[in-house]
C-alpha cells in the first residue's frame, strides 16, 4: 500500500516536472520568435485566441448569465431582497473568487483542450511535426508556444467577461423578480469588488490557462504511431486538466485568501 | 569544391553499415534503396532528425548532429524535401502550406510571398485549389503542392522521396520534368532522388545511379 502510494506520488512529481519543462521550453522559444518566425507564430496565436476565446464566448455568456441569476435567486430566497450587502458579498465571493476562473477553465478544457490534444496527436502521427522540423521550423516555436499563449489569453479574457455577465445576470434577476434598483444592487456589489479580488481572480485564470494548454499540448505530443492514440490523447488531456485545475484551485484558494 | 552531401563511415543499423559516399554540387543522382522505409529514414538522417550510431553525415558542410537548434534550422532551410504524399500540414490551406516556410524564414512582405507561392503553385496547375485543405484533395494535388513548397525556398540541395504509385503517365512526366528543370535553375544545386527502383525515373535523363545495398553505397 505504502509502496504503491509512493510510486504514484513519484509518477505525479515526474509528470509535473514534464509539464514544467514543456512550459519552460515553450517560453524559451518566445525569445527566439522575436527575431525569427514571428509572422506565422502570430497567425497560430490569433487562430487559437479566435477558436478558444471568440468562439467560446457565447457559451460563457449564457452560462454565466444563468449562474448570476441562480446565485441571486438563492440568496434572496434565503436572506430576502433587503440584504443587498450580504448578497453582493456572496455573489462576488462565489463568482469572482471561484466560479469565474474555475468554470471558464472547465469550459475551455471541454472545447479547446480536447481540440488541442487531438490536433497535435494527429499531426504527430501523420509525421507533420517531423515535416515542420525538416523545413527548419521549430515545432515548439510554431505549434506549442502560440497554443499555450493563445489559450491562456482566451481564458483570461473569458473569465473577465464571465464575471461581468454574472454580476449583470444577478442584477437582471434582482431587478425583474424583486424590484431591486440598480443603486441598491451596486451598493451591495461595488465595495466588495476590490482590485485585490480582481487581481486574485486574474492570477487564478492565468494559472489555469497555462495549465490546461500545457497539459493538452503535452498529451498531444505524447502519442506514438497508432491512430487509436488520438482519442486517448484527447480524453487524457481533459481528465488530467480537470483534476489539476481543481487541485490547483484548492491550493490557490488556500494560499491567496 | 566540397561535396554537398557526404556520408563518412555512416552506421545506422540496419540501413547504413559504415557507408561512404559523396554527392557533388551541381549533380543529379538517384539512390536506389530497399524500400520506402529506408528512403524515409535517409531523409531523417539527411535533415538531422535521426542521428547516426557511428560516423558522420555532412550536409552543406555541416554535421547537423553537432549544430545548435538555430544552426540546424539554418541548414534545413537550405534543403528541400519532396515527400511522397506531399508532406503537407493538414490544418493549413494549400496556399498557406507553401507560404509557411517563406513567412518563417524570409523577411519579405506577405504580399510578395503570396505572389511567389501562387506562381509556384501555378507551375503545378494548382491555382484552382489554393484555398483547399489538403485533406479535401487527392494524393496527386497534395504531391503537386508538396513540390511547390519544396521549391519555395530555392534550396541548394533537393531530395525527392520518390513514389511512383498512384501517378498516371502525365503526372509522372510533369514531376520529373519540373524536378530536372528546377535543378537547372540554380548553378550548383544538388538533386538526389531516393527510390526503391531505378525504373521509376526513366525518362528523367542520364545521371549516376547509386545502390544502397547491405548498408553500403555502390
Amino acid at each position: 500500500m505504502l509502496t504503491a502510494t509512493g510510486r504514484q506520488a513519484t509518477r505525479g512529481l515526474l509528470y509535473v516536472g514534464e509539464l514544467s519543462m514543456l512550459l519552460f521550453r515553450a517560453f524559451r522559444e518566445s525569445l527566439a520568435v522575436v527575431r525569427h518566425g514571428f509572422r506565422p507564430v502570430l497567425r497560430v496565436y490569433l487562430k487559437q485566441v479566435y477558436f478558444t476565446g471568440v468562439q467560446g464566448l457565447p457559451v460563457i455568456l449564457v452560462l454565466f448569465l444563468l449562474v448570476g441569476s441562480l446565485i441571486i435567486t438563492q440568496m434572496f430566497s434565503l436572506a430576502g431582497a433587503g440584504s443587498a450587502s450580504l448578497t453582493g458579498k456572496i455573489l462576488v465571493w462565489i463568482v469572482v473568487r471561484e466560479l469565474g476562473p474555475l468554470l471558464t477553465a472547465v469550459i475551455v478544457i471541454a472545447r479547446s483542450g480536447t481540440a488541442i490534444a487531438t490536433e497535435l496527436a494527429t499531426m504527430k502521427i501523420n509525421g507533420e511535426i517531423d515535416v515542420l522540423e525538416s523545413l527548419g521550423i521549430s515545432a515548439m516555436r510554431y505549434l506549442i508556444l502560440p497554443r499555450i499563449l493563445g489559450a491562456t489569453t482566451a481564458v483570461l479574457v473569458l473569465t473577465l467577461y464571465a464575471e461581468a455577465v454574472s454580476v449583470a445576470g444577478g442584477f437582471l434577476t434582482a431587478s425583474l423578480a424583486w424590484g431591486v434598483p440598480l443603486e441598491q444592487y451596486n451598493q451591495g456589489i461595488v465595495p466588495f469588488l476590490t482590485p485585490r479580488e480582481i487581481g486574485f481572480s486574474f492570477i487564478k485564470s492565468l494559472v489555469f490557462g497555462l495549465l490546461v494548454s500545457t497539459v493538452c499540448c503535452r498529451q498531444g505530443l505524447s502519442v506514438g504511431e497508432s491512430l487509436t492514440q488520438v482519442p486517448q490523447a484527447g480524453t487524457k488531456g481533459v481528465m488530467q486538466s480537470l483534476l489539476l485545475v481543481f487541485l490547483l484551485d484548492v491550493v490557490l484558494t488556500a494560499t491567496l485568501y | 569544391m566540397d561535396p554537398t552531401v557526404r556520408f563518412i563511415d555512416a552506421v545506422l543499423d540496419p540501413v547504413l553499415k559504415g557507408a561512404n559516399w559523396s554527392f557533388e554540387p551541381g549533380t543529379i543522382s538517384a539512390v536506389v534503396t530497399a524500400g520506402e522505409d529506408v528512403n524515409a529514414l535517409l531523409v531523417r538522417v539527411l535533415t538531422g532528425l535521426t542521428l547516426l550510431q557511428e560516423g558522420r553525415v555532412l550536409v552543406l558542410g555541416s554535421d547537423l548532429g553537432l549544430l545548435s537548434r538555430d544552426g540546424q534550422d539554418e541548414v534545413r532551410r537550405r534543403i528541400g524535401i519532396v515527400y511522397p504524399d506531399g508532406g503537407l500540414i493538414s490544418n493549413l490551406k494549400i496556399l498557406e502550406n507553401v507560404t509557411l516556410p517563406l513567412l518563417y524564414h524570409t523577411g519579405e512582405s506577405s504580399r510578395e510571398i503570396e505572389k511567389r507561392a501562387i506562381a509556384l503553385l501555378d507551375r503545378f496547375g494548382c491555382r484552382g485549389v489554393l484555398f483547399e485543405l489538403p485533406g479535401n484533395l487527392s494524393a496527386s494535388w497534395r504531391r503537386r503542392a508538396g513540390f511547390a513548397r519544396a521549391f519555395a525556398l530555392e534550396p541548394e540541395v533537393i531530395i525527392y522521396h520518390w513514389r511512383e504509385g498512384g501517378l498516371d503517365m502525365e503526372e509522372r512526366e510533369l514531376f520529373l520534368r519540373e524536378a530536372v528543370a528546377f535543378h537547372g535553375e540554380a548553378p550548383g544545386r544538388t538533386t538526389i532522388f531516393l527510390t526503391p527502383h531505378a525504373g521509376a525515373l526513366a525518362g528523367a535523363g542520364i545521371f549516376p545511379i547509386v545502390h544502397l545495398t547491405r548498408g553500403q553505397f555502390e
